[in-house]
């Protein structure tokens, strides 16, 4: 799950790639099982290596949670930066 | 909520199920890249919907038997009671439908429980009364869970806690199944299709089931409709009504029960027919006398069942007088080599019309009145106009309250009171005013003309219908004419100075130059700084309640003795036979005091005389007490259809179930149904 990686496509651009994410319930474990309760989530949090913000968007990033929620922003400029949806 | 930290995610899932996790990133360009990394992730309730179905011994006893408990133990998420909480079903294999007590249709028929059938059973509470009831979905005792987050650990807490989270119920009962047919049963239980909705698969949990023959005939139980107790629950419910009337019929069902209080519904119907195998006698009795009534047996469309272990029918008693605290006895002789035997509950069979409540101007006399107005000659020997023609139709004095005549005069006379009066009106015109004053209003209900009037009548409150009883016990005077009714009489004997006077017993003083009288407190003198001498007898000394002094000796009477209420005003008595007995021996001593013994320091409120003898200015006499009128009553107590006597009960009497106003509108539907044979 802490595995990044970048793939060249044939023609040698960065098209593919791999970005692995932890998963943590609210007590802060590793675990793909939770509850369907509002103080009970999970988080998702990628492991991003160092120099992949030369290959990716520092505008725009999409989480699809699979239950019909989605989040996206175009506007961070940093990594880091913290967003509240 | 969802949080994006950085490129951190948070979500917390609404709904339990199985989601993939996606994170799409973008080039410079911003094109995706078409293939990333995802996650499966499993979100589920915390109180997640299923049935336990425990237990703790085979399902393993004879037919009819409501033994060996299964218990059911529910939890549904808060999610699945947004409609409702989830119908837990009971289900059995092994009988066909015809036998079971809802899908056979029994439930529907008016004596459907007296048809052999099986079902599944709980015993349930309600308003304090245990019955063991045929259910056809499980109902069980549910208790809320909640939850809140505290130190990153998922803890329960209260609906008082502010942080409290609803997550769903828990809920347990005990189901038991019962059978009056043998064999053996598949028992399943599920929550009903479409009450868990989407999340979660409805799962049927079960537990297999033996019934064995049942060959134990033990008793007989009397109930009205054959509905009666089970097992330990003593259920009586429908016992026979602890009221009814001569004259009606009076429905009743016998049940044959086992050795453990169950009914037996394996072995065949009981009979009226002596030469019957299952031959069976009732008798009306209150364990003294038996007393004549018609028994009749009614089958009615049972009566194509063989077996059932069970009787049903009707009696009819036609007693003139009351039959206090009488029972239903019934004896079979030789079932199969046992006595049977049972007795109903005691009831009390009143004469039709035992309580007739009269009101103030229904004693009217049409024959009379029309008599008096009919003054031509020509009228005067027209008995047949008077008597049969106008009599007939508008009533005599003897007619029921509701004839035209009685009912139109008592409209014209009281009708300030039934209209005006807020404590007195009738119920449409009592709405009225509540209106008038805009208060809420009351529910009305078309009721026949007889029920009507007792809604009237009765919905007026027991003191204002009953009135008051002048209590005044002064009347002293004695000028006048002595045939009237207030001449003196609570003036007893006169007194001599030799008089013993009984403490507690109140005397009379009259100032002889005055006229005036003053009643005296004879326990004073007890407690005066010179007392009188005190005289202590063996046994109790003749009261003066009546004003006269009976004897002057005391007397020792020993209980069940009979004793006229003079002699001890001051004891308990109980009435046997119209005469008052005492209800235990009279051995503590009691005391007296001679008037002569008088002194200034007895408290009473008399002059000194300056030096002349007190008898010189007073006379003394006893008190007689007396009671008096009854004063602005409702019921007219001089009306000769009135049963009801001012002293008849007290209000608990009065307006419990079954009492004297239950039993007057009992009368009056049995009358309005035509339930009364005669």
């Amino acid at each position: 799950m802490s595995l990044s990686s970048l793939q060249l496509d044939q023609s040698g651009e960065f098209d593919l790639l791999y970005n692995f994410f932890y998963v943590r319930n609210y007590k802060g474990e590793e675990t793909y099982d939770t509850f369907a309760l509002p103080f009970t989530p999970l988080t998702f949090e990628p492991n991003l290596t160092d120099g992949i913000e030369d290959f990716i968007s520092n505008k725009r990033i999409v989480w699809d949670f699979g239950d019909g929620t989605t989040t996206s922003s175009n506007s961070f400029s940093c990594l880091r930066y913290t967003w509240i949806i | 909520m969802v949080l994006l930290q950085a490129v951190t995610a948070f979500h917390a899932y609404d709904t339990p199920g199985s989601y993939r996790v996606n994170c799409y990133l973008y080039d410079r360009a911003g094109t995706s890249y078409y293939d990333t990394f995802h996650a499966d992730v499993n979100i589920k309730d915390f109180v997640q919907d299923e049935l336990v179905v425990t237990s703790t011994a085979d399902i393993s006893h004879d037919a009819g038997q409501v033994l060996n408990p299964i218990t059911v133990k529910r939890y549904n998420s808060f999610r699945t009671l947004n409609t409702g909480l989830s119908t837990i079903v009971p289900y059995t294999s092994g009988s066909g439908p015809d036998k079971d007590f809802f899908r056979g249709g029994y439930d529907k028929l008016t004596y459907g429980h007296l048809y052999p059938n099986t079902s599944f059973v709980q015993i349930l509470t309600s308003s304090g009364i245990v019955e063991t009831v045929p259910i056809n979905s499980v109902k069980t005792i549910d208790t809320p869970i909640y939850i809140k987050l505290s130190s990153n650990e998922i803890v329960y807490t209260d609906v008082s806690d502010t942080e409290a989270f609803f997550a769903g119920v828990s809920g347990i009962s005990d189901v038991y199944f019962k059978s009056d047919f043998t064999g053996d049963y598949n028992l399943t239980f599920g929550f009903e299709q479409g009450d868990i909705f989407e999340y979660v698969n409805t799962t049927n949990y079960g537990v297999s089931a033996v019934i064995t023959p049942n060959v134990s005939y033990n008793s007989l139980e009397f109930s009205s409709n054959g509905i009666g107790g089970e097992g330990a629950d003593n259920f009586n419910v429908f016992d026979i009504n602890s009221e009814k009337f001569a004259g009606t019929k009076i429905a009743f069902v016998v049940k044959v029960k086992d050795d453990q209080n169950f009914s037996n519904r394996t072995v065949p119907n009981l009979s009226s027919t002596q030469s019957s195998v299952s031959a069976i006698n009732f008798y009306l009795t209150d364990g003294l006398s038996t007393y004549d009534a018609e028994f009749t047996s009614d089958f009615g469309s049972l009566s194509s069942l063989s077996n059932g272990g069970f009787y049903k029918g009707y009696f009819i008693s036609n007693t003139a007088v009351t039959l206090n605290n009488v029972y239903l006895s019934g004896a079979q002789v030789n079932y199969n080599g046992v006595f049977l035997n049972g007795a109903s509950n005691t009831f009390t069979i009143n004469p039709s019309s035992y309580y007739t409540v009269a009101k103030q101007n229904e004693n009217i006399d049409f024959e009379d009145a029309f008599k008096e107005i009919a003054i031509q000659p020509l009228f005067t020997d027209a008995r047949v106009l008077m008597k049969d023609f106008l009599g007939s139709i508008f009533g005599y004095l003897s007619s029921t309250q509701d004839s035209i005549g009685k009912a139109t005069y008592e409209k014209i006379q009281n009708f300030l009171d039934n209209n005006t009066v807020i404590d007195e009106s009738n119920i449409d015109q009592l709405d009225s005013l509540l209106q008038m004053l805009d208060l809420p209003k009351l529910n009305k209900y078309s009721l026949p003309p007889k029920l009507k009037r007792l809604m009237d009548l009765l919905s007026i409150s027991k003191s204002k219908l009953f009135g008051r009883r002048n209590r005044d016990k002064t009347q002293y005077q004695s000028y006048g004419y002595r045939s009237n009714n207030f001449y003196g009489y609570n003036l007893g004997e006169k007194l001599t100075p030799s008089s013993i006077i009984i403490p507690g017993e109140t005397i009379v003083a009259t100032e002889l130059y005055s006229g005036k009288f003053i009643t005296l407190n004879t326990t004073l003198p007890l407690s005066a700084r010179i007392t009188p001498v005190i005289t202590i007898t063996d046994g109790i000394v003749y009261g003066t309640s009546t004003g006269v002094l009976i004897s002057a000796a005391s007397e020792q009477i020993s209980e069940g003795v009979p004793i006229s209420i003079e002699q001890a005003s001051t004891v308990n008595l109980i009435t046997s036979g119209g005469t008052e007995i005492l209800t235990e021996d009279l051995l503590a001593s009691s005391q007296f005091y001679n008037l002569s013994d008088y002194n200034e320091t007895w408290g009473w409120p008399l002059l000194s005389g300056g030096g002349r003898e007190l008898t010189d200015i007073y006379s003394f006499y006893y008190h007689a007490s007396s009671v008096g009128d009854i004063t602005d009553s409702i019921i007219n107590f001089d009306d000769p259809n009135n049963t009801i006597t001012y002293g008849i009960t007290s209000y608990t009497d009065w307006s419990k179930d079954n009492g004297i106003m239950s039993n007057i509108f009992a009368n009056s539907l049995y009358e309005g149904l035509n339930l009364f044979d005669t």
